[in-house]
This record gives structure tokens, C-alpha cells and sequence, in this order.
């Protein structure tokens, strides 16, 4: 299970574009927001597999108000851990 | 315990980002950094950190990297460092899994009736040594920019100083020798004069043939970043073909292939006719030049007027019907150029040096910086960036080119062999005085039979990938694979196109399995420590050129030896006695990139180029040369080459000095160099423009990016891309598979309309990093006059149907 920080990059430093975003993400299971800085907005994601994750960020950059993800942590643990064959799986 | 584990690592998850988000608000890399470490405790997470530059591209982000049991486990951006703040890339924040594909060599194979077969090290190095003796002026060495500053300086000290023999070069020749040529042309001395710190400050940032937001994605975030806060910057996209970069831009000039000359032109004739040239700037500090005839790099002088007269064709209608770039946007540029408000920065890459006129475009891109004055002050640069991690560190600097020796000097000039034999403590002649052969000549040579003049019998190649990079492959690549008297070496980490073809495989270290140091694209010079072991019996490339000499050695080759009857690779132990480095077991006994370096060191003064002692580059996350000592004992980086403000190099009370002007004044070089045409251009056999180059996930050949599970599914296998009209006309579907072809090969691909790039009408694209699909069987191996780099971006092709007549 890989667990990311990402930084979101917002359109502006607008505080109710920072409400907008962090309101439309604060219910997702899947992600704990921090303490938004300016025009950025760090996250942790915890996600099921990496094909998730790179979905989830795609996804992430959708939302509107966000101009980007800047992903600047990556564990890998899980991911080395798994068998040949799970790895496998996920590579389908 | 899981739940603690999980704990832990989203903890560092959040101090990661929560760093980066705060330091990225801080433009200013002089702003402490008040976030939060990235990094918690080992003793409570288990996992242990230490800085790491990143193993891909020239950028040079610093990371931390976390390792638990023996393994590489998590990475994040250094907050720490000044070039990424604490962000990374796709590729970058993938890089620790790139040491754990399934398919790691780990032991040194043999081909033995047409089979690989493992053998012992003690025989592969009975093997090359018996290569070099029975043929060392036969034998040449072939590596990359992505040797660690140990490894290349130790390979070209083998070569130049062990064998007396020059075949040495690096890919650098295939990727960046354009942009050396330019520099020296203009300057008199190699690399930027500018810095990353000119993203954050400079008003215009012009891409030529670049694209950023895919290869140096944390760079061109900085620009994008500013936007975000509100500056106002304009983005002008000067390409062949559309891509995420021209999504960013304000103006996208798009013209014809080659014909970038012809623009540039356009600005310097734009800024005599509406005369905003800076008059103050070039009469202090520049010069004139112009191609000489025979020509050479330094060309002739010319006279203000005969410059003028020069670029006075090119004026915007012009341009237009040479480039296709609309007049109006001549003019724009040239009004740019003409202001004094503003900052511009140029970025270029590939696209400027991958160019039978590369050298010629080099200079005339810093020809409109300098004739505009838009240089040498924060935001005004006319700056190359580098595709591997230490082009410019290794490649450039360590004098691994075959006409290189370290810290600029060249083969050919005595007093520099003189140099070079004493600080190695070589009897005087050692060095040989002709340059070697460069890359695409050392490969037609080897290629070509010995009863035909092919003089290399063998080549070993680290750290690069030629059987896949090499343009024009069947002539290039694979007739020496096929001649049974060549043999081919290569040192590698994983199975590529290169190995798969190799008389003998060298299993290598990888990235932080070994000490390192890379110079990346703004004169920075970082340093790392081994932090994991490599797998099987794989070991450091260094150690394997240090092997050979010895062996050598110790079979009486005298090259091998000093004038005092030394080794070529002496390492003293502290208190006295000689370290034997050459094996294996006693290799790690002492740091010997950090003996390497600080031997190399000595060599750096010559072209201003100083670096610090080794220990401050362990305390530092990178510092850009030249780096001098203050008064009070400490460092100091220099970020602006010659501007008096910043080089401590430029006499006090002057604002500028090029102290290796080409003309011993003091003054760069402003060229002219006309538009010429591509040495192969479309026609109705092949009526297509081919393009190849790179995309986001993978790093060139994929060697790496391939094995990354993610990056593999986001990009499995190349494609061509192609203009809606062009399919239309075909009748070829999007996603389809076709043939593509060019006078030189053939490759099938599945199309690819409006996909990551969109290339105009009468254009296709095609990346390289596929192994299964070999491009450079398509490009062409004509080069640069000067820098001896071919051009990947432009050649003829066709696509047809599968299944219809190619001449159909």
C-alpha cells in the first residue's frame, strides 16, 4: 500500500479557493490534508496499489481549483515486499 | 506494529509535503528554511536517511533517501536543496524502484557459442586485459553522462594517461556536444555562465526546441509556481511540434525544421533595424565573428558592418518564408529582445543540439542575448540544460570527450599534456597528441573489418546504452556486433540493447549501491554516499577500470605504471603503504571517489572552473563552480559567471569580463551564421519530417523507467505520432499499426493522433525509449561540422499501411 505526500498547487492564494479545495477533498477516505501554505496545500494519499495512486493524483489535478500535483514523498515498502505474482497482478 | 509502521511513514509523508509547500512559497533559496524535517527519527520508523542527488536527468534534484533492511524504501525531496525545494518528479519520485527490477545482472557473463554464460570476475578481467594487450591502440573506451565524477575521471585517466590512447568519449557527443561548441565559441570557455535562479526572476522565458514541462519538469515548475503567485510571465514555445510546454505558453512559433537559424537571425536583424541593440554592452564587452573558410570553431573576425550586413537578409518577411513563422511574431520577439524593462531567459536542449547546425544555433541564441544585453543579470541568460545527471560534471568537465583532458585542456595543446603528465606524475610524452576518435567515428571504426581500415578492435562501454542511441544503427551498431574479430564490453545494471549483443557483460552498481558525485546543468557539483549494497556479484563501475589497470599492471604493462614505477591509481593509507583498491575485498577500505576527486581537483583551476575539497561537497546539497575560499576559511558558489557583481574571478570595478575570451580581450563573441538547409529533407519518395526525443515517464533508453512497474503501465511501448490530415490521407486509424520508414530502416508502430505531442501536418514523432522498437534504425548519422553531434530531430520518412506497398 504506498503512501505519498503530494503537494497540491492551488489557481491562487485565495482563501476560499483553499475552502473550496480542501472542502471538496476533506471527506475522501483515502487522504489527510495539512495545513495549506499560501498556494499550496500538503497531502498525504494512502492508496491500494501504485496503478491507484497514479489514478488518484490524475484524478486530483481534476478537481477544480487545483492547478497541479507535486508529488515529494514516495514509500515503496509494501510494494517490495508483495510476491513476484502480486506484482504480476498489478502490472495487468 | 503495521499500525505504527503505517504511522510513521504517513508522518513523514505529511513533514514532506508540508516542508516542500512552505519552502516552495519562499522564492528566495537565501529564506531559512523553517519546515519541518521530511525525515523522523530511525530509531522510531526504522528507516534511515541520507541525501541523494537524483539518478536521472541534468536537473539535479536533491532527495532523501530512506533505508530500511538493506533496501531503498521511500524517497522525498530535499527541502534543503535549492534546485527542487523539496519536489520531485514522476521519474524522480520513482527512482529507489528503479534498483529493484526483477532482471538485475549480477554476475559477468560470457558469450560463448552464441550464449551468455557467467564467468568469474578474475577471468573477465583476464579477458579485457588480454583485449588491451594484444591491441591497445585498438581499444576504446565509450561512456555517458551519467558516470559518477569518479568514474569518468578514472576511465579518461586510463585511457589518455595508462594507454597513451584518446578513443574515448561519452553519449555526451550524441546529446549536448552542440551546446560545448557553442559556448566555446562564444565564451572561449564550456557551460552556463547563468544559473536556475534566473527561472525565478527573469519576465520572458523562451523554450527553443525545449520541452520542459516533460524533461525537467521540477524546473520548468518553478516558472509555472511564479504564475501561481501572481507574476506575470510570458512563456513563448519556439518549436517543430506542439507538447505539455506549449500548453503553458503564450506564443507557440512553430517552424519548419532547421530553420531556427532563420529566426534567430530575424531577432539580430530586428534589433539593428529598429535599433534597440544594447550599444553600451556590446561596444565594452563584445566582438564579432562570422564562419571562416576552411571552417573552424573560432571562425574569423568580422567588423560591426560586415555583421550587420550579415543578418541584414533576414528580415521578418523573410524569416517567414523560410521558417513559416508569421512576420508579426519576428517582430515580437525582436521588441522582446529590444526592451530594457524586462529579463529574458532562453532554455534549450535537445532540440538546439541534436542539429547538423547545432554549433551555428548555439551561437546565435547567445548572439541575440548579448547583442540585446539581456545577459549576466539575474533572469538574463542564455542557458543549456543537460539530459543526464552529470553531462556536465563528468562528461564535460573530468575530460572524457576524445579531444579532452581534465578541467578544458585538449590533447592536442603540449603545455596542457604537460600539465596533466605532472599533476599524474607521468613520464613527459606520455599523453598522445592527436584526439581520439569521437563517438560516431569510433563506431564506424569498430564496425568497419580491420582488412578495410577499421582500426578499434574493442570497445567497453559503461553507463550508456549505444545499441539502442546510436543513429543510423545498421550502419553504427550492428556490423561490429556481426564481425566475429570485434569485440563489444559493457558495464550495465539491467539487460538492454547494448548487453544483448555483448562478447562480455559487466554487472554494475547502481546509483546509491556506490559513492558518487554528478555535476549537473548549472555548474553544480553534488556528492552522495553508498548507502545500500548492490546486488549479486554487481560491482562499481570504477572499480572495474581500476581492475583492469591493475591487472595490466601487474602483467608489466608500463602504461599502468608512473615515471616513478608507481601504479597509475595509487591509494595511500594513512601512516603509509599503498591500499590495494584493485581488490574488491579492500576496495572500501578508503573513499576513492573521494581520493579520485580531490586528485582531480588540481585540475580545475586552469578555466576558473575551482571545486572545494570533497568534504565540503559531503556538507553542502551541491555548490556551482567556481567555488573559492573566503578569507575566513569558508566556500563560496559562484552563481553568475562573469558578472562583477557575483564572479570572484571578474576584477574589481568592472561589471563584466569573459576572462577566456576567444580574442584575449576580454570580450564574447557575437556570430553571425546563416540559415542552411538540412542535409536531408522531405520528398515525394519520403514525404515526411521524422522527430524523435523523449517523453515524461521515461528516462531516454528506459533501461531504468522500464522496470518501474508505474512509469512501465503509464508508457509501455512507443508510438508514432501524427497529424490528423496526414492518417486521413492514408486511411490510417488512430491507434492502427504502421510502417515507418526512412532510407536507412524500417519499424512498425501503432499511430498515435493527438496523443502527448502534436506535430504539424507533414510530421511525425517517435520516441526512443523502446527497446523493442529500435528508432535509430530510421535517423541519420549526419553531424555538426564542429561538435560532431548528430541530428535526431529531422530526417525523411514515410508511413504506409501494414499490408500495402510501401511505394504505394
Amino acid at each position: 500500500m504506498p503512501v505519498l505526500g503530494l503537494v497540491i498547487v492551488l489557481d491562487d492564494d485565495d482563501d476560499s479557493t483553499q475552502r473550496r479545495v480542501s472542502g471538496a477533498l476533506a471527506s475522501a477516505p483515502d487522504l489527510e490534508l495539512g495545513e495549506a501554505a499560501a498556494h499550496r496545500l500538503p497531502v498525504v494519499l494512502e492508496s491500494s496499489s501504485a496503478r491507484m495512486a497514479e489514478e488518484r493524483i490524475d484524478s486530483l489535478r481534476c478537481v477544480p481549483g487545483v492547478a497541479g500535483v507535486d508529488v515529494v514523498y514516495a514509500d515503496f515498502q509494501d510494494l517490495l515486499t508483495r510476491s513476484p505474482r502480486a506484482a504480476a497482478r498489478e502490472d495487468v | 506494529m503495521e499500525l505504527d509502521r503505517r504511522n510513521f511513514v504517513k508522518l513523514a509523508a505529511m513533514a514532506a509535503a508540508t516542508a516542500a509547500a512552505n519552502r516552495t512559497t519562499t522564492a528566495s533559496a537565501a529564506v531559512p528554511n523553517l519546515a519541518p524535517d521530511p525525515t523522523p527519527d530511525p530509531a522510531l520508523s526504522g528507516v534511515s536517511w541520507d541525501k541523494a542527488p537524483c539518478r536521472f536527468c541534468g536537473t539535479g534534484c536533491h532527495l532523501q533517501v530512506g533505508v530500511k533492511d538493506g533496501r531503498v524504501v521511500a524517497v522525498a525531496g530535499d527541502p534543503e536543496a535549492d534546485v527542487n525545494r523539496g519536489l520531485l518528479c514522476v521519474k524522480g519520485y520513482h527512482v529507489g524502484l528503479a534498483l529493484y527490477g526483477q532482471d538485475r545482472l549480477t554476475q559477468p557473463l560470457l558469450k560463448q557459442n552464441g550464449r551468455q554464460v557467467p564467468i568469474s570476475w578474475d577471468r573477465a578481467l583476464d579477458i579485457i586485459a588480454d583485449r588491451i594487450q594484444a591491441d591497445p591502440k585498438g581499444f576504446a573506451f565509450y561512456g555517458s553522462g551519467q558516470w559518477t565524477i569518479a568514474e569518468g575521471y578514472a576511465a579518461q585517466k586510463f585511457m589518455k594517461g595508462g594507454l597513451a590512447n584518446n578513443h574515448i568519449d561519452p553519449n555526451a557527443r550524441l546529446c549536448m556536444a552542440s551546446a560545448v561548441t557553442g559556448f566555446l565559441a562564444a565564451y572561449g570557455v564550456d557551460e552556463p555562465a547563468g544559473c536556475y535562479d534566473d527561472l525565478d526572476a527573469c519576465d520572458v522565458l523562451i523554450n527553443w526546441g525545449n520541452n520542459p514541462a516533460e524533461m525537467h519538469p521540477v524546473l520548468f515548475s518553478r516558472v509555472i509556481d511564479r504564475r501561481s503567485r501572481g507574476e506575470d510571465i510570458q512563456i513563448i514555445d519556439i518549436s517543430t511540434r506542439r507538447t505539455r510546454s506549449t500548453a503553458h505558453a503564450q506564443h507557440y512559433l512553430e517552424f519548419k525544421p532547421q530553420t531556427d537559424l532563420a529566426v534567430a537571425n530575424g531577432i539580430l536583424h530586428q534589433l539593428i533595424a529598429n535599433d534597440s541593440w544594447d550599444k553600451a554592452f556590446v561596444e565594452k564587452h563584445c566582438a564579432f565573428k562570422a564562419d571562416s573558410d576552411p571552417p573552424a570553431l573560432h571562425g574569423k573576425s568580422i567588423s560591426f558592418d560586415e555583421f550587420k550586413q550579415g543578418v541584414a537578409e533576414y528580415t521578418p518577411e523573410r524569416v517567414e518564408e523560410i521558417s513559416g513563422v508569421p512576420a508579426r511574431d519576428i517582430r515580437m520577439l525582436g521588441e522582446l529582445f529590444g526592451r530594457r524593462d524586462i529579463r529574458i531567459t532562453s532554455l534549450w536542449c535537445m532540440g538546439m543540439n541534436q542539429h547538423t547546425r547545432g554549433t551555428a544555433i548555439n551561437t546565435l541564441v547567445h548572439a541575440a542575448h548579448l547583442l540585446s544585453g539581456h545577459f549576466g543579470k539575474p533572469g538574463d541568460a542564455p542557458t543549456s540544460l543537460t539530459g543526464q545527471p552529470s553531462a556536465c560534471g563528468t562528461a564535460r568537465e573530468v575530460g572524457t570527450l576524445s579531444h579532452l583532458l581534465p578541467g578544458g585542456r585538449l590533447v592536442e595543446k603540449a603545455e596542457h599534456r604537460k600539465q596533466a603528465e605532472e599533476i599524474w606524475n607521468l613520464p613527459e610524452g606520455r599523453i598522445h597528441d592527436k584526439k581520439g576518435y569521437h563517438t560516431l567515428k569510433m563506431f564506424e571504426q569498430w564496425c568497419k573489418p580491420a582488412a578495410d581500415g577499421g582500426d578499434i578492435s574493442t570497445v567497453w562501454v559503461q553507463v550508456t546504452n549505444p545499441g539502442q542511441t546510436l543513429p543510423n544503427r545498421h550502419k553504427l551498431f550492428d556490423p561490429g556486433v556481426a564481425d566475429p574479430d570485434k569485440f563489444l564490453i559493457v558495464s550495465d545494471v539491467y539487460p538492454t540493447a547494448t548487453t544483448r549483443d555483448a562478447d562480455l557483460v559487466l554487472p554494475s552498481a547502481m546509483w546509491v549501491e556506490k559513492n558518487g558525485m554528478f555535476g549537473n546543468s548549472e555548474r553544480r557539483t553534488q556528492q552522495w554516499f553508498k548507502q545500500v549494497d548492490p546486488p549479486g556479484d554487481s560491482r562499481d563501475d570504477v572499480w572495474q577500470t581500476i581492475a583492469v589497470a591493475r591487472r595490466l599492471h601487474d602483467r608489466g604493462f608500463e602504461g599502468m605504471k608512473d615515471k616513478d614505477g608507481g601504479f597509475l591509481f595509487r591509494v595511500e593509507k594513512e601512516g603509509g603503504g599503498e591500499v590495494p583498491i584493485w581488490d574488491w575485498k579492500h576496495f572500501r577500505d578508503v573513499n576513492v571517489d573521494k581520493y579520485l576527486f580531490d586528485e582531480y581537483r588540481a585540475f580545475s583551476r586552469l578555466k576558473h572552473k575551482d571545486l572545494a575539497p570533497y568534504d565540503e561537497y559531503v556538507k553542502a546539497r551541491g555548490l556551482r563552480w567556481p567555488v573559492v575560499q573566503q578569507q575566513d576559511g569558508s566556500w563560496r558558489e559562484t552563481r553568475f559567471r562573469f558578472a562583477g557583481f557575483d564572479d570572484p574571478y571578474v576584477a574589481k570595478g568592472k561589471d563584466f569580463d569573459f576572462y577566456h575570451s576567444p580574442t584575449n580581450d576580454g570580450r564574447a563573441q557575437i556570430w553571425f551564421r546563416p540559415y542552411e538547409p538540412p542535409p536531408e529533407s522531405p520528398d515525394a519518395e519520403y514525404p515526411l519530417w521524422l522527430c524523435t526525443g523523449r517523453v515524461l515517464e521515461h528516462w531516454h533508453t528506459g533501461t531504468m523507467t522500464m522496470r518501474v512497474s508505474p512509469l512501465r503501465r503509464a508508457m509501455p511501448n512507443a508510438y508514432v505520432e501524427m497529424h490528423r490530415d496526414d492518417a486521413r490521407a492514408l486511411s490510417i486509424a488512430d491507434g492502427e499499426i504502421v510502417r515507418i520508414e526512412s532510407r536507412r530502416g524500417t519499424i512498425e508502430l501503432p499511430v498515435w493522433i493527438e496523443g502527448r505531442g502534436a506535430p504539424p501536418r507533414g510530421s511525425i514523432f517517435v520516441p526512443f525509449f523502446d527497446e523493442s522498437r529500435l528508432i535509430n534504425d530510421l535517423t541519420l548519422d549526419a553531424h555538426d561540422p564542429f561538435s560532431k553531434q548528430p541530428d535526431y530531430k529531422k530526417c525523411a520518412a514515410r508511413v504506409s499501411r501494414i499490408g500495402e506497398s510501401s511505394n504505394a
